[in-house]
């Protein structure tokens, strides 16, 4: 984790300092005035994918058996809250706020440390928040579409708000050797397991698209649209196919 | 035998037209139902023992019977549909329902064991209904998945479904756009490629 951050920062600074105007074009779903070199880094995770993280999420969904994997999930999960309660009191969000402290306060002591999600289970969801999402709450525009390297599709906003995420996470600057070690890993198996809980919908874009770049620009823009503005009652991507 | 057959034709087409007229506006719930409906022909053959190209077919004759691929194959092909000839409308729409039918159809193992339940509608007016539902998997947090139909055509017919705010509509009007581009705008050439493509 830790050695990714300078090329995220750089990344992030140069689409800043590239960037300043809004260069929407109307008919795409997003400005992409970096398009060359985006291509040149969708073509280094492609690889990475191939080689490193498709085979390795292949194997994680064989072998590991689904309550094992599922506790995987909830020791992430329970690590991911901290900065997830950061960004809820950041947003204002007191529903989501309450509900995070309480899983994580919950699932520390009675869960054995995250391993178990008792609060899920008596009800209580996760409510994901992060730094991109809480800039484009204070009104801070997407800014034009970004491939990082590793991290793969984002926008300007949102490679700023992972960059912030990272240092805003207690977790980071934890003096323990130990601390750190878990973070990375932890960091690691996420992406793994993400990776197998998406199999179909990446391979399909990734292998089974002409053009995997476009594919992965388009379904990440709406994808994050979506979480961004809430999935209810959003309904600005409906269109009328019938009006054309 | 065949002025039989024309004058059936005849009848059958003043019923169809006069259908619209009659027929009452497409209300959530029968959205709802057209969903359940969609669903449990799809599940049929998602858990079965099919082989993939059987899955394909199958998933090609569920969508030819319950969507408008042709309105979807003429809003996805955009500015492209409206300088094309009749004959290549005709033949893109034939290509395009087969590219969709193996795109999609050939997805199905990642959802082998799940389970999807079906939530309320919401009337969005001129843009039809859209209904609720979530799908869960063993090992993967839940998806929400929302089915958007219309009765513009004249018929109660499905016209998108968004994945996680992925919408089929939107993915495919970029990548037909893309792919358009890389053939020059050639648009025989993307009917030839379109089957075997995506």
């Amino acid at each position: 984790m830790k050695s990714a951050l300078p090329a995220v920062v750089f990344s992030a600074l140069f689409v800043m300092s590239a960037c300043t105007g809004d260069t929407t074009d109307q008919t795409a779903l997003i400005a992409d005035p970096l398009e060359p070199a985006n291509r040149g880094i969708h073509a280094f995770n492609k690889g990475v994918d191939t080689v490193v993280l498709r085979p390795a999420s292949q194997v994680y969904g064989a072998v590991l058996p689904e309550p094992v994997e599922r506790t995987v999930e909830n020791f992430i999960g329970n690590l991911a809250l901290p900065g997830d309660i950061i960004n809820n009191t950041l947003q204002g969000d007191t529903v989501a706020l309450g509900d995070n402290l309480g899983r994580f306060l919950m699932n520390t002591t009675l869960g054995f440390g995250g391993l178990l999600d008792i609060a899920g289970e008596a009800g209580i969801p996760r409510h994901p928040a992060d730094f991109g999402q809480t800039l484009a709450g204070y009104g801070v525009a997407e800014g034009p579409y970004v491939e990082l390297p590793i991290f793969g599709p984002s926008t300007a906003r949102d490679a700023t708000g992972t960059v912030v995420d990272f240092v805003l996470n207690p977790f980071t600057w934890s003096e323990s050797d130990t601390a750190e070690e878990v973070l990375i890993t932890s960091g690691v198996v996420d992406a793994i397991d993400t990776r197998d809980d998406l199999a179909p919908v990446l391979n399909s874009i990734l292998y089974e698209s002409e053009d995997s770049y476009s594919a992965a620009k388009t379904a990440y823009i709406q994808n994050r649209r979506a979480f961004v503005n809430g999935t209810d009652g959003a309904d600005d991507g409906f269109v009328d196919i019938y009006a054309e | 035998m065949f002025i039989l057959k024309s004058a059936r034709a005849t009848m059958l087409a003043a019923a169809m037209a006069t259908l619209p007229m009659s027929a009452q506006a497409l209300t959530p719930q029968e959205a709802t139902t057209l969903t359940n409906t969609i669903v449990d022909e799809v599940k049929g053959y998602v858990n079965s023992g099919m082989s993939l190209a059987q899955k394909q077919a199958a998933f090609r004759q569920t969508m030819d019977r319950y969507a408008d691929t042709s309105a979807i194959g003429r809003y996805v092909l955009g500015v492209a549909w409206r300088s094309a000839t009749p004959a290549q409308q005709e033949a893109f729409t034939t290509a395009f329902a087969e590219y969709l039918a193996n795109k999609y159809g050939s997805q199905f193992s990642g959802y082998e064991g799940g389970e999807i339940s079906i939530g309320g509608a919401n009337d969005l007016g001129n843009r039809g209904i859209v209904v609720e539902s979530t799908v869960t998997r063993p090992g993967a947090s839940p998806l929400i998945v929302q089915w958007q139909f219309s009765d513009r055509s004249g018929q109660p017919l499905l016209i998108d479904i968004v994945a996680e705010g992925v919408s089929m509509l939107t993915t495919e009007r970029s990548a037909i756009a893309s792919m358009l581009d890389r053939r020059n705008g050639n648009l025989d050439a993307l009917i030839a490629d379109l089957p075997t493509a995506g």
